[in-house]
């Protein structure tokens, strides 16, 4: 039962898909500009996740390893064009504000990387565990991302008016800014996480035959 | 003679191919057949275009015209712009949903209401997807208003207007101040197509 629990948890903290494995950095950037948009495109990723994650674990032992890629790549747009049709059928104006990088679910990185490492070894309650947990983790990346360029940017949040403090700092709504919160949010959540980067010396490098600046020392 | 000796294709071989092809033929039927059940209609207004059409026409039944192809039969000229022809049923007012390129491709998608005598009697923004803070400016009250009452070709400038039909950009924001100037000046084209003259003249 533990071990079901840590498939679902390590998703949304431990290795969670933005802040530790710098997975899915697009639509990350791109749509963390304003909360609403942040959250309505991670529900769908969590969706497009959870059902290609069941369908490739089922299929594990059907598909041949030298096709298994446009296997899976066809897996996961067709759940992506279902998730396209029934938003722009039921949520016209999420369908609008996401625009193109709802169609871009189908090439999201994270989606292939818990396909090929998790759901094509294990099991399909656990695969879909793993979905919803690393699901929950992009969410809420994409969510703490939108509040805070949505706040300084643009001085609102969901849409809402707050009470304004100072002029709003357009450059978080921008592209740069969006490179800049992605970098102290990581930097926050490693101190938080007390995570420090892999040690990085001449001792772990695989090129320290052919170096030689270690040598000088 | 001698033949050199092929190797023999055994039908494992084909097992990849025929596997690849079964996924792609299943996911393919199940796309089209859940299309053709939860295709959302085009004529029906929903969300927050229903509430702009409201606010702006009043309560009432609308007619909506998605049929580019039906409206150019009857006025071959007819701007590709207009995505929907709305007409409210009772008082019969007439508004656009343009459609128009700003800074961003398909930028700008406006609703534009006419007056009878073919000037703009209200316009606001329906979907803008320019740059966050800097073209979606153009959704400003102040910026729309000047539109209103217009029934001439309008131009948008840099800096201060220097006539009539001059409206001030937007700062920063020129390309996507221009783009609702198109979208008026469609609107206004299109009008003066479907009722020469002004609709009341037609009725007399």
């Amino acid at each position: 039962m533990s071990k079901k629990v840590k498939i679902l948890t390590k998703g949304i903290i431990k290795e969670n898909p933005v802040f530790f494995t710098l997975l899915g950095m697009c639509p990350t950037l791109a749509l963390s500009s304003s909360a609403q948009n942040a959250v309505g495109l991670g529900i769908a990723t969590l969706i497009v996740l959870i059902c290609s994650n069941v369908i490739i674990s089922l299929l594990k032992k059907l598909i041949p390893a030298q096709v298994r890629l446009p296997c899976y790549i066809t897996i996961i747009a067709g759940f992506t064009t279902f998730i396209t049709l029934l938003l722009k059928a039921f949520l016209p104006d999420l369908y609008n504000a996401l625009g193109i990088f709802l169609s871009l679910i189908a090439c999201n990185c994270i989606i292939f990387a818990r396909v090929e490492v998790f759901a094509s070894k294990n099991g399909v309650l656990d695969s879909a565990l793993d979905g919803l947990g690393m699901g929950l983790g992009f969410t809420l990346a994409l969510f703490i991302m939108g509040t805070i360029r949505e706040i300084l940017g643009a001085g609102t949040w969901f849409g809402l008016q707050l009470p304004q403090l100072t002029e709003p700092m357009t450059i978080f709504i921008m592209p740069a800014g969006g490179f800049f919160a992605l970098g102290f949010v990581i930097a926050a959540v490693n101190k938080f996480m007390k995570k420090r980067p892999h040690n990085i010396s001449c001792d772990n490098c695989p090129h320290k035959a052919m170096c030689r600046r270690g040598e000088d020392d | 003679m001698t033949m050199k000796s092929k190797e023999k294709l055994r039908i494992s071989d084909f097992k990849p191919i025929a596997v690849l092809a079964l996924i792609t033929a299943v996911t393919t039927i199940l796309l089209v057949v859940m299309e053709r059940s939860i295709q959302a209609d085009e004529t029906e207004l929903s969300g927050s275009l229903k509430e702009m059409c409201i606010e702006m026409m009043g309560e009432g039944e609308f007619i909506v015209i998605t049929d580019w192809d039906m409206l150019s039969r009857v006025t071959p000229e007819i701007p590709r712009e207009i995505n929907r022809t709305i007409i409210h049923e009772e008082s019969g007012t007439v508004a656009f949903q343009i459609i128009v390129n700003g800074y961003n491709r398909n930028g700008l998608n406006l609703l534009i209401v006419m007056n009878g005598d073919g000037s703009v009697k209200d316009l606001a923004v329906y979907i803008n997807t320019e740059t966050p803070s800097i073209g979606t400016k153009v959704n400003e009250r102040s910026f729309l208003d000047n539109f209103i009452g217009r029934s001439e070709d309008v131009r948008v400038v840099r800096g201060t207007s220097r006539s009539e039909n001059e409206i001030a950009a937007i700062t920063g924001a020129t390309v996507s101040s221009r783009a609702v100037a198109d979208a008026v000046n469609i609107a206004v084209y299109a009008y003066d197509l479907i009722y020469p003259g002004g609709w009341h003249e037609q009725e007399s």
